[in-house]
């Protein structure tokens, strides 16, 4: 194990990691994380055209290595797509960032039966999509890091958050135990990372008032930045947690301690 | 990655096993060491090592469980080096005995060294901590306070339990402040605590466990260090299992 934390900025030289939903929030700051310590990129995105750009623009500096991908991965025949072009591209993926997701924050009984499907669809299926088409690379290698996004809703329930975007989540944590515990043998770590009232647009639902009255609620009493959950990511990704799988790292400022 | 420069922690029960690693491997990290520890020789070698690391370093012997000891640790602390970012309460003991043979004397030691040396330490440091509106304590329980632990007693259990439960409310009471107070639990790890068990003890043990293999002191290390680092400055109350996929919670 190399243990040279003052001079390891090059951690992730000549590894692949996949991020999706890449263009914007937590996705994007991921993006700029990674770039930053030499990872070679494959960025992910459906629909955000301008904001992708906009991500691309911002690693410049640091990651001239990346590969944008368009594709809905929520559609498993488009995910198989954009992997073999990866793999054509790279040869090897070694850390998969499942992060694109939904939130449609509504009461419960406002939910029709196609935004559930949609919600499952999104935030669950394509967690199906990209580990199945991805796992089989790591397996080769014997090595790999799987980081999935959950939310703390998986485990709190939460008045705001849709009780669809809630059970999704939850299963995002229920996939990542089973995973970690399957793939444990061929060297490969999967973790999920559980944020709340981390500062990006899915969180301005709420009024200015309501926002205030929630980040009253947090016992560290602000907003988490989207680099305190990249900064997370990255230490999930890196050899320094190796022995841990299967964990969910919370990260809410306190909001939910289990 | 991580750079701990112009910090200093204190590490209880620093001088062996887990807590001289996490010793090491904050000082590696640029932060200043200071060891507090009931094993003068031990404690003096492994702040020599450090040093020899080019780390600035500092050793304290000190029985946690006594409030006197404690002061001194963090004042002797602060008068050197100014300043205390990070503590690591880290010391403890392990039994394996069965309830029926665990002495009342022993089950003292066991609560004591583990719940009342970590609130201690923890007393003493965080008005510190307050003022400066800045600081991250890190816990050492165990996954023996999680779920069953083969090779564990239950007053080990039970300390350790406690350990995840004194740090999830003294969270809620000081994030406030912009002090941090989080956990890492680790599994069986290849320490000197250990050494009485027999290989097949251990190769049990490391069968059951998803990764095929026993912890070492650096996992857990290296947990600590992303805790102390600004990159977990979202993270409080919180436990980071380190143990191969053996439990997740």
């Amino acid at each position: 194990m190399k243990r040279n934390f003052l001079n390891d900025a090059k951690m992730f030289q000549n590894k692949v990691v996949l991020i999706t939903g890449a263009s914007r929030g937590i996705g994007r700051d991921l993006a700029i994380m990674f770039a930053k310590f030499g990872a070679s990129l494959v960025l992910n995105y459906r629909s955000q055209e301008q904001e992708m750009q906009k991500t691309a623009e911002s690693l410049a500096e640091y990651c001239s290595d990346s590969l944008i991908c368009k594709c809905d991965v929520s559609e498993y025949a488009e995910v198989k797509e954009m992997v073999d072009k990866v793999i054509s591209q790279y040869g090897r993926i070694d850390v998969l960032i499942n992060n694109a997701g939904i939130s449609l924050p509504k009461f419960f009984m406002e939910t029709n039966e196609d935004e559930w499907d949609l919600m499952i669809k999104t935030n669950l299926k394509s967690l199906y999509n990209c580990c199945h088409n991805i796992l089989p690379y790591m397996m080769e290698k014997r090595k790999g890091k799987v980081i999935n996004m959950s939310s703390v809703v998986a485990k709190s329930g939460s008045i705001g958050a849709g009780v669809h975007y809630s059970a999704a989540k939850a299963g995002v944590i229920g996939l990542t135990k089973a995973l970690a515990d399957q793939f444990a043998e061929y060297g490969i770590n999967v973790n999920a990372i559980a944020p709340a009232m981390i500062d990006t647009e899915m969180i301005r639902w709420r009024s200015p008032e309501l926002l205030k009255e929630h980040i009253e609620k947090i016992p560290l009493k602000r907003l988490g930045l989207t680099s305190e959950v990249s900064g997370a990511a990255l230490f999930l990704a890196s050899e320094y947690s190796d022995f841990i799988t299967g964990y969910t790292m919370d990260i809410n400022g306190g909001m939910y301690m289990d | 990655m991580f750079n701990l420069q112009g910090q200093t922690a204190i590490v209880s029960g620093g001088s062996k096993g887990i807590g001289n690693v996490i010793a090491l491997t904050l000082g590696l990290a640029g932060a200043s060491v200071v060891i507090a520890d009931i094993d003068d020789e031990n404690g003096k070698k492994a702040s020599e090592q450090l040093k020899n690391n080019g780390i600035e370093s500092k050793f304290i012997f000190s029985d946690i469980t006594k409030h006197l000891h404690v002061s001194n640790v963090v004042e002797t602390a602060l008068s050197q080096f100014g300043t205390v970012d990070i503590l690591v309460n880290n010391a403890g003991i392990l039994s394996d005995k069965f309830i029926t043979d665990i002495t009342e004397e022993e089950w003292d030691d066991m609560i004591d060294v583990h719940l009342k040396g970590t609130f201690l330490m923890c007393r003493a440091v965080v008005p510190h901590m307050i003022q400066k509106k800045k600081g991250k304590i890190i816990n050492i329980a165990s996954m023996g306070g999680l779920q069953g632990f083969p090779l564990a007693g239950v007053h080990y259990c039970a300390a350790k339990g406690g350990i995840m439960a004194f740090t999830r409310q003294l969270a809620l009471q000081i994030s406030q402040y912009n002090v941090h107070v989080n956990c890492v639990a680790p599994g069986t790890t290849i320490t000197e605590m250990i050494r009485n068990r027999s290989e097949e003890q251990l190769n049990n043990i490391k069968g059951s466990i998803p990764l095929k293999r026993l912890g070492v002191p650096e996992d857990t290390a290296n947990a600590v260090l992303f805790l102390a680092s600004p990159y977990a400055d979202y993270i409080v109350g919180e436990t980071i299992d380190v143990n191969g996929g053996k439990y997740m919670s």
